[in-house]
C-alpha cells in the first residue's frame, strides 16, 4: 500500500493503461504541456509524447466528437473537460452520438471512450461554474456514469472504465483532488456496478459520494457520539447502480438518508431514494429523507456557498429525524 | 383583539374531527405555524397548526370531542384580554368569520401535502420538509418523540411486516413516531413485554383440559366465512311485525282436511314462503341485490330456505315460488329438507336465491333476527305461534299470535321499503284468500 492523493491516483490509472495499451489517448484543453489545469495528467506528455496527450483548443464540441470518431474507428480516447460545466456545449455530441452509437450501428460499432474531468461546486466559482452534472448524465441510458470518492477507487475505478467498451462519464471531485488514502501496489479493477460499504453501523444507511461523502462520514463519527451508528455506503458508480449492497444495509438499518451534491429534483439522490422505497419496502421504519443543495443557483458569497451545499448538520438532523431522535 | 378560532378542515373530506391532544395550554403564546393540536379526521391524525399569533385565551373544549369542521375551540388574543363575551359567542354558535380564511388556507394545505408532489421545486429539498407537509416543524419541536401513546392505525413498513411475521395485533401497540406512526421500537418493546409476561395475552388461546378442539370442516368454515363476510359488509338493519295468525291456522286446517287421504300435508312454513313469493312479485323493490356497486331487481322469485344439518345449515331454493301452488311447495320443501340432511343437494339447488325465510318457530323461538344471505337483499325470521290473550272488538279474547322480523340490507332495501312489504305480507297472512288475487 501507498498513500497518494486523488489526482495522483487518477494519474497512475491512465499512466498504466496508456502502457499497457496503446490505443489509449488523453485530450483535452491543458492537458499537455501545462500539465493540465489540475495537474491530473501531470508528466503524461513526457512519458507518451504528443501523440497520445493532445492539447486542443476551446472547444468541447470539436473536441468531444474527435474523440467519439476516434472511439468509432478502434482508438480508446480518454477525453478531459477542463471542468464538466464546460461539457454543456459538447452536450450533443454526447448524448446524440456516444451515446447513440453502438445501439444505432445495430451492435456494430462499440464506442470504448472516456469522459472525464472535475465537477461540482469548488470554491468561490459561481453559479455557472459550480454544477453538479450527475443528474444530467445518469438520465441516458448508454452511459456508464462513474464517481469515485477516494483515492484507491480513483484508480482503480478508472482503469475499469478505459477498459470499458461502452462509453463511460468519469465524474471527479473538483476538491478532493488533494485528499490522501492508501492505494495497493498491485493492480486493482474495481468492478462496474459495485458499491462499497464505507463504515458499518446498525441504525441508518447513508448513502453519499464524492465531498458529501466526506461530510457524511464526519457526520456519522458526531452521531455516533449521541448513540447513532451510522452505516456509510459509496455506491461508487451511479449507473448503474449497486442496489443490493444498499438494500442489504437498509434491511439491517430500516432508515435510509441519501446525501449528495446535486439539486433534489431527480437525479441518483431521487433514483436511489425512489430504488430503497420499492426494493426495501418492508424494511421501512422511517421515510427516506436525502439531504442535498439547496434549490437555487450556487451563490458566490463563501458563506453562502457553504450553506447551500449538505452540511454536517444537515446531515445529522435528517438522521436524528429517521432514528425519530430529538434534536 | 381576541379572536374565536375554528377547527380547520384538515383533509378535502373531512366534515367532522376528534380533537386528540391539546400542544398548547392556556396561557401559552402562539405563533403562527405553532402546532396548537391534533386532530383525528376521516384519514388520519392530522396536525392543526395557528395562523394566529398571540397568547392561546381559553380552550374551548376537550381532549377527545369530536367536533364539525368549523366548530369554535380556542380563543387567541392578546395577553390579559377580556374573553367572557367571546366565550358567551362560542357556546352559541361557529367561530368568528375571520376563522374561515385559516380553514380554506388549511384545506389547501392539506390538498397539497396529501396528493400533488408540490410544483416548486425549491421546497423539494427533503432533510427539512416544510410546516406545510405537517411534520418536520413539529418535529424539531420534539414533539414527535413525545407524542402520547395511542393507536392511531399508522404504523411504519417494517412494523407491519414484523407484526405480520410475529402475529401481533397493532392495534395493541402504542405509537410513538409522528402522528402515532408506531415504529420499530415501539413494537420490539411490545414485544419484549408480551415475553417478559408470557401468560396474559396467550391465556385464552390455549385451550383448558375441559375443552375439546376440533378443527372446523369445510362446510362450517364456508358457513363461517360468509357470515362474518355478510355482518362485515352488509349494513343490516330490522323490522319486527306481530301478526294474527288465527286465518293461516284456518285455512292450513281447511287445506289439510282437503289433503288428508294423500297423505300430504301444509306447514305454517309453507304458507309463509308462498305468501313471501307473492308479496316479493307484488312488491317487488324488496327483492333486489346489491353486487359491486350495482342494483339487481331479480325479475324471479326464488326463495332460499334455511335447513339445519348436523354440522351448519343450507339454504336450499325453492325456485319461482310465486308461481307455484301450496301444495307443490309442501312437497319441494319437504323433499329438499330431507335431502339437504342427506346432503343429496347439488349445488345449484341451494345458491342463487333472491330472498331468505328461516324459522325457528318450531323449538318455540318466539322472535330473532337472521343474518342475511348474501348477495340477498333481506331475510325473514319467523317466530312461534303464540298463543295468548288479545284485545278483540274491545274484549279480551284468546289469540294466536306470530312474530317475524326481516333483517334488510340497507343498500338496496329502505326501511320504508321493508316496512311496506312486510305489510303486504301481513295482509296476506292475515287474509290468504289475498293470495289469490
Amino acid at each position: 500500500m501507498r498513500t497518494l492523493r486523488y489526482r495522483e491516483a487518477l494519474r497512475e490509472a491512465m499512466f498504466e493503461e496508456m502502457r499497457r495499451d496503446e490505443t489509449v489517448f488523453l485530450m483535452g484543453e491543458e492537458v499537455g504541456f501545462y500539465q493540465g489545469a489540475y495537474k491530473v495528467s501531470e508528466g503524461l506528455l513526457d512519458a507518451f509524447g504528443q501523440r497520445r496527450v493532445i492539447d486542443t483548443p476551446i472547444a468541447e464540441n470539436g473536441f468531444a466528437g474527435v474523440g467519439i470518431g476516434a472511439a468509432m474507428v478502434g482508438l480508446r480516447p480518454v477525453i478531459e473537460f477542463m471542468t464538466w460545466n464546460f461539457s454543456f456545449v459538447a452536450f450533443d455530441q454526447i448524448i446524440s452520438n456516444a451515446a447513440k452509437v453502438y445501439q444505432m450501428s445495430g451492435g456494430k460499432i462499440p464506442l470504448p471512450i472516456v469522459f472525464r474531468g472535475p465537477t461540482g461546486a469548488a470554491k468561490q466559482v459561481a453559479s455557472q461554474h459550480s454544477h453538479s452534472v450527475d443528474p444530467f448524465y445518469t438520465n441516458i441510458p448508454g452511459l456508464w456514469v462513474g464517481f469515485p470518492s477516494t483515492p484507491r477507487d480513483a484508480k482503480g475505478m478508472l482503469k475499469t472504465a478505459i477498459r470499458t467498451d461502452d462509453p463511460v462519464i468519469f465524474l471527479e471531485g473538483e476538491t478532493i483532488y488533494n485528499v490522501k488514502g492508501e492505494v495497493p501496489d498491485e493492480e486493482e479493477l474495481i468492478p462496474l456496478g459495485k458499491a462499497r460499504v464505507a463504515r458499518e453501523g446498525k441504525d441508518c444507511t447513508v448513502v453519499a459520494w464524492g465531498r458529501p461523502y466526506y461530510t457524511a462520514l464526519s457526520a456519522a463519527e458526531l452521531l455516533e457520539k449521541e448513540g447513532i451508528e451510522c452505516e456509510v455506503i459509496d455506491p461508487r458508480w451511479l449507473r448503474p447502480l449497486d442496489m443490493n449492497t444498499i438494500i442489504d444495509s437498509v434491511s439491517k438499518t430500516n432508515r435510509c438518508v441519501v446525501v449528495h451534491e446535486h439539486w433534489a429534483y431527480g437525479g441518483p439522490g431521487a433514483e436511489i431514494a425512489d430504488r430503497v422505497q420499492r426494493d426495501g419496502f418492508d424494511h421501512l421504519d422511517a421515510p427516506i429523507l436525502r439531504v442535498s443543495n439547496l434549490d437555487m443557483p450556487m451563490p458566490y458569497a463563501s458563506h453562502l456557498e457553504e450553506l447551500c451545499l449538505p452540511t454536517v448538520e444537515r446531515i445529522a438532523r435528517a438522521v436524528r429525524q429517521v432514528c425519530y431522535r430529538e434534536g | 383583539m381576541a379572536k374565536i378560532i375554528g377547527l380547520p378542515k384538515l383533509s378535502p373530506t373531512m366534515e367532522e374531527g376528534t380533537l386528540v391532544r391539546w400542544a398548547k395550554a392556556e396561557g401559552e403564546a402562539v405563533e403562527v405555524d405553532d402546532l396548537l393540536a391534533e386532530v383525528e379526521t376521516d384519514k388520519a391524525i392530522m396536525e392543526f397548526r395557528s395562523f394566529d399569533r398571540g397568547v392561546l385565551l381559553k380552550i374551548l373544549v376537550e381532549e377527545g370531542t369530536a367536533l364539525e369542521a368549523d366548530a369554535p375551540v380556542a380563543i387567541i388574543g392578546k395577553e390579559g384580554e377580556d374573553v367572557s363575551a367571546l366565550v358567551a359567542e362560542a357556546q352559541a354558535g361557529r367561530a368568528s368569520p375571520e376563522a374561515a380564511r385559516p380553514t380554506a388556507e388549511a384545506e389547501k394545505q392539506a390538498a397539497a401535502a396529501a396528493v400533488e408532489p408540490r410544483e416548486i421545486p425549491s421546497e423539494e429539498p427533503v432533510a427539512e420538509p416544510t410546516p406545510a407537509r405537517g411534520r418536520s416543524a413539529g418535529e424539531e419541536r420534539g414533539s414527535a418523540v413525545s407524542a402520547p401513546a395511542r393507536s392511531s392505525g399508522l404504523a411504519s413498513p417494517v412494523v407491519r411486516r414484523l407484526a405480520r411475521e410475529q402475529n401481533v395485533d397493532l392495534r395493541q401497540v402504542p405509537g410513538s413516531g409522528p402522528g402515532g406512526r408506531i415504529i420499530k421500537r415501539d413494537l420490539e418493546a411490545f414485544l419484549q413485554d408480551r415475553a417478559a409476561r408470557p401468560e396474559a395475552p396467550r391465556a385464552p388461546s390455549r385451550p383448558s383440559p375441559e375443552t375439546r378442539v376440533e378443527k372446523a370442516s369445510a362446510t362450517r368454515r364456508t358457513i363461517a366465512r360468509r357470515l362474518v363476510e355478510s355482518k362485515q359488509e352488509v349494513p343490516h338493519f330490522y323490522l319486527t311485525i306481530d301478526v294474527d295468525a288465527e286465518p293461516l291456522l284456518a285455512a292450513r286446517a281447511e287445506l289439510n282436511a282437503e289433503l288428508a287421504e294423500s297423505g300430504e300435508k301444509i306447514s305454517v312454513n309453507d304458507f309463509i314462503i308462498k305468501a313471501s313469493a307473492v308479496a316479493l312479485r307484488r312488491f317487488p323493490a324488496a327483492n333486489a341485490s346489491w353486487i359491486d356497486g350495482e342494483i339487481h331487481f331479480h325479475g324471479r322469485v326464488d326463495i332460499s330456505m334455511a335447513v339445519a344439518i348436523p354440522d351448519g345449515l343450507i339454504t336450499p331454493v325453492i325456485r319461482d315460488a310465486d308461481q307455484k301452488g301450496l301444495a307443490e311447495i309442501a312437497r319441494e320443501a319437504k323433499q329438499l329438507a330431507r335431502r339437504a340432511r342427506d346432503r343429496e343437494l347439488r349445488p345449484e339447488e341451494f345458491t342463487g336465491g333472491t330472498f331468505s325465510i328461516s324459522n325457528l318457530g318450531m323449538y318455540g323461538v318466539e322472535d330473532f333476527a337472521a343474518v342475511i344471505n348474501p348477495p340477498e337483499g333481506a331475510i325473514l325470521a319467523v317466530g312461534a305461534v303464540r298463543e295468548e290473550p288479545v284485545v278483540k272488538g274491545g274484549q279480551i279474547v284468546p289469540g294466536k299470535r306470530m312474530r317475524m322480523t326481516l333483517s334488510c340490507d340497507h343498500r338496496v332495501v329502505d326501511g320504508a321499503v321493508g316496512a311496506q312489504w312486510l305489510q303486504v305480507l301481513r295482509a296476506m297472512l292475515e287474509s290468504p284468500a289475498k293470495m289469490l288475487l
